[in-house]
């Protein structure tokens, strides 16, 4: 008998035996099974930072799990090694949701982050995990690509505090393309997760001639803005050749500068720079302008926030700081 | 063997060959790909993904296909 996974868009159906495109869901006498529950193929404690959230517990370690597996097949993934790979062609260890818990208690994380390939494909594993986590009074975040349909997402975002979009390009071709899936799901899932009340903070990995172009970068900024809010920080990341993808240059700092430059233009709060050191991995008082917090890559340096609020002139800065 | 007993054992062999042969023209489409695929994904489920120890855990989200 055939089945219908209907955990994301692409909603395959498979039949006896037959594994999904995400390479962990299988059909088995007519019942999908999930191949990689409790059995996590990374497990590190990282800073939150380099999910990135940079307004979500600054300075607070997050215990970060990943399975094999991933719902796109995007050609310049940074973890293809573990998100493009089959389970039973990694390594992985036992780690029960309830063993994640109590892990991030002994390691003294204040976070769970379901990360480094896209959680989506190991969604029984994070739900379970979440409700723990959240019962033991930890926060649960993800790192996602945002492929993942709504009824799935909404029952989700019960248990999840925070969540990182990678929001790719902006546009069509960009996700047919280069990554094997389509835009339109994404955006849905950031309307949601805004709906759900889930902090949200957004990834842009800026490619060279792929999705460098700066009135493309404006319509996304300004989609943010109308749609989610001026106040979603937006993470501008650069580009390393990985993958299929090694024929390109990493992303020249300029156009980086650029992208921020629209879209702070475009009129959002928060913009950031990732995978290059520069002022622009800094928080600033929208406000004042005066630094907030102050960062050397992955660690805080200084942090001038207070219950909320700007040190200095006592200006509300959205996140969630406590 | 007598030269009318090999005929027949010629015979016998020549109708079963053919009728192979058109059989296989018949139904390779239909049945021959389904099959084999069927039973590479078992064997692969059974020699492979079993041995490595993934468990199956049921997965939410889903309804049957007809």
């Amino acid at each position: 008998m055939k089945v219908r996974c209907e955990l994301c868009p692409t909603e395959c159906v498979l039949g006896e035996y037959e594994v999904g495109g995400c390479k962990v869901r299988i059909n088995k006498g007519g019942v999908l099974y999930s191949l990689v529950y409790g059995k996590p193929c990374a497990v590190a404690i990282d800073p939150i930072e380099k999910k990135p959230f940079f307004h979500f517990l600054p300075g607070s370690r997050a215990f970060s799990i990943a399975t094999a597996g991933c719902v796109l097949g995007c050609k310049f993934c940074q973890n293809w090694q573990i998100s493009q790979a089959r389970p039973e062609e990694v390594d992985y260890q036992d780690l029960p949701p309830a063993d994640v818990v109590r892990g991030a208690i002994f390691y003294g994380c204040r976070v769970i982050t379901y990360t480094y390939t896209e959680p989506t494909v190991f969604y029984e594993y994070m739900y379970d995990t979440a409700l723990i986590a959240k019962r033991a009074g930890i926060k649960n975040t993800m790192h996602t690509c945002g492929y993942i349909n709504e009824r799935p997402l909404r029952e989700l975002s019960k248990y999840m505090d925070a969540a990182d979009v990678d929001l790719k390009a902006f546009t069509e071709d960009f996700y047919a393309r280069i990554c094997g899936g389509r835009l339109r799901p994404v955006l849905n899932t950031l309307n949601i997760l805004k709906e759900e009340g889930v902090w949200l903070e957004i990834t842009n990995l800026v490619i060279p001639t792929l999705n460098d172009d700066m009135r493309k970068i404006k319509e996304m900024c300004l989609w943010i803005k109308d749609n989610l809010g001026p106040d979603v920080p937006l993470h501008f990341s650069r580009f390393f050749p990985n993958y299929k993808l090694k024929n390109l240059p990493p992303t020249p700092l300029e156009t980086l500068l650029k992208a921020r430059e629209t879209a702070l233009d475009a009129g959002l709060r928060f913009v950031y720079i990732g995978n290059i050191r520069t002022e622009a991995e800094h928080t600033y008082c929208p406000s004042c302008k005066r630094r907030l917090i102050g960062r050397e890559g992955y660690f805080i340096r200084e942090n001038n926030i207070m219950n909320g609020r700007c040190r200095f002139c006592r200006a509300s800065v959205p996140g969630i700081w406590s | 063997m007598a030269d009318g007993k090999r005929f027949y054992v010629l015979i016998i062999i020549s109708v079963v060959i053919i009728f192979a042969i058109i059989a296989n023209n018949l139904f390779e489409n239909r049945f021959s790909e389904e099959i084999t695929s069927y039973i590479q994904r078992f064997y692969h489920y059974e020699m492979v993904i079993s041995k490595k120890g993934l468990s199956l855990h049921r997965a939410v989200y889903w309804r049957e296909e007809r």
